[in-house]
């Protein structure tokens, strides 16, 4: 059975001001991502990249991103994610720094590890907040993030994960 | 990794009352018999293929020893090829050629690929260069895509290629026999 596995690269994207983060679009960064390969690894780590390689996942608001490229080339991809140093939108170039925080195999495994990397971060910024209503909402957000909706619905699919 | 030269014997498994040991054909003593499909000497194995493994007495053991690399580093020799005129080149030109190429198929971080110029040779523009094992792929690829130098179009042959250097000495294309 031949298949064309890949892998999920899940990265964060942050800004040197926080506002431009609203500028955040899928054309961009894949034409940054794109021309980083071409730089760092040449034509032929644009050629191995290039032929499944897309952006899956955009957030805005948080600034995470979800990458896929094959899975025998995941590397020269991941390599190349530092070399990015400003992304262009509607003209205008905004420093920026991508990296990496998980590699997965599907994009379920990607959603998992992300539901608990968020709840960490809620956590992290509970000591922060200035309110008490800000304090509420926080805990709400932690106590609604849970994984058990989506293992009872996944749990006869994972044949995908290599 | 040494090994020591050891034979085996295939009995056909005898009945031989209890338990799964045969005669040995060779020497003739008793000697427990290991299935040859699933390695075990365990009663319940249904196959029916035995052996022992039994040291020649003829023969000293002796160790060989065998390698997967050969050697960490691989030496090339090429020569670089123009159409026509006269190029002047220096091995620091030379050197920064092969980089460009090497940036061009392998990016920035092929082109920082650590390989050496040992010897250049400015009248036939032949050079040996040294890379390691790992990056020999890479290095040959790049070599074969070489444009050309400045404007002009230029090729390279590799005449030899091989990891260790003394091989270098001899070529049996260029023996002349008297």
């Amino acid at each position: 059975m031949v298949r064309f596995k890949s892998r999920y690269l899940l990265c964060e994207v942050s800004f040197a001001d926080p506002r431009s983060r609203q500028c955040l679009e899928e054309r961009a960064i894949f034409s940054a991502v794109r021309d980083a390969i071409a730089r760092a690894h040449g034509d032929y780590g644009a050629a191995c990249c290039a032929v499944s390689f897309a952006v899956k996942y955009l957030n805005a608001y948080t600034g995470i991103l979800l990458l896929r490229c094959r899975k025998e080339h995941y590397r020269l991809l991941w390599s190349a994610l530092p070399f990015i140093i400003h992304l262009e939108s509607r003209g205008q170039r905004q420093p920026c720094r991508i990296s990496s925080i998980h590699v997965g195999g599907t994009i379920r495994t990607c959603q998992r590890f992300l539901i608990r990397y968020n709840r960490q971060q809620l956590l992290r910024m509970l000591p922060g907040c200035q309110s008490e209503e800000e304090r509420a909402s926080v805990h709400r957000a932690v106590l609604s993030c849970s994984l058990k909706q989506l293992e009872e619905e996944g749990g006869s699919r994972d044949e995908d994960s290599d | 990794m040494s090994m020591e030269k050891t034979s085996a014997r295939y009995c056909v498994l005898q009945s031989h009352g209890v338990g799964w040991e045969g005669s040995c054909c060779y020497t003739g003593s008793i000697v427990p018999l290991k299935c040859v499909f699933c390695i075990s000497t365990h009663k319940d194995c249904i196959h029916s293929m035995r052996r022992h493994d039994t040291k020649d007495p003829e023969t000293a053991t002796y160790e060989r020893l065998v390698f997967r690399n050969a050697s960490d580093y691989h030496y090339m020799k090429i020569s670089l090829i123009f159409e026509g005129g006269n190029i002047r080149l220096n091995a620091a030109h030379f050197k920064q050629l092969i980089i460009s190429s090497l940036r061009e198929l392998y990016g920035e971080i092929g082109a920082a690929l650590p390989f050496d110029v040992l010897k250049f040779e400015e009248n036939t523009l032949s050079a040996v260069l040294r890379v390691y094992s790992s990056a020999l792929v890479r290095l040959w690829s790049a070599l074969t895509l070489l444009g050309g130098y400045q404007g002009q179009p230029c090729g390279v042959r590799v005449v030899q290629v091989t990891p260790f250097l003394l091989a270098l000495s001899g070529n049996s294309r260029e023996l002349k026999l008297d």
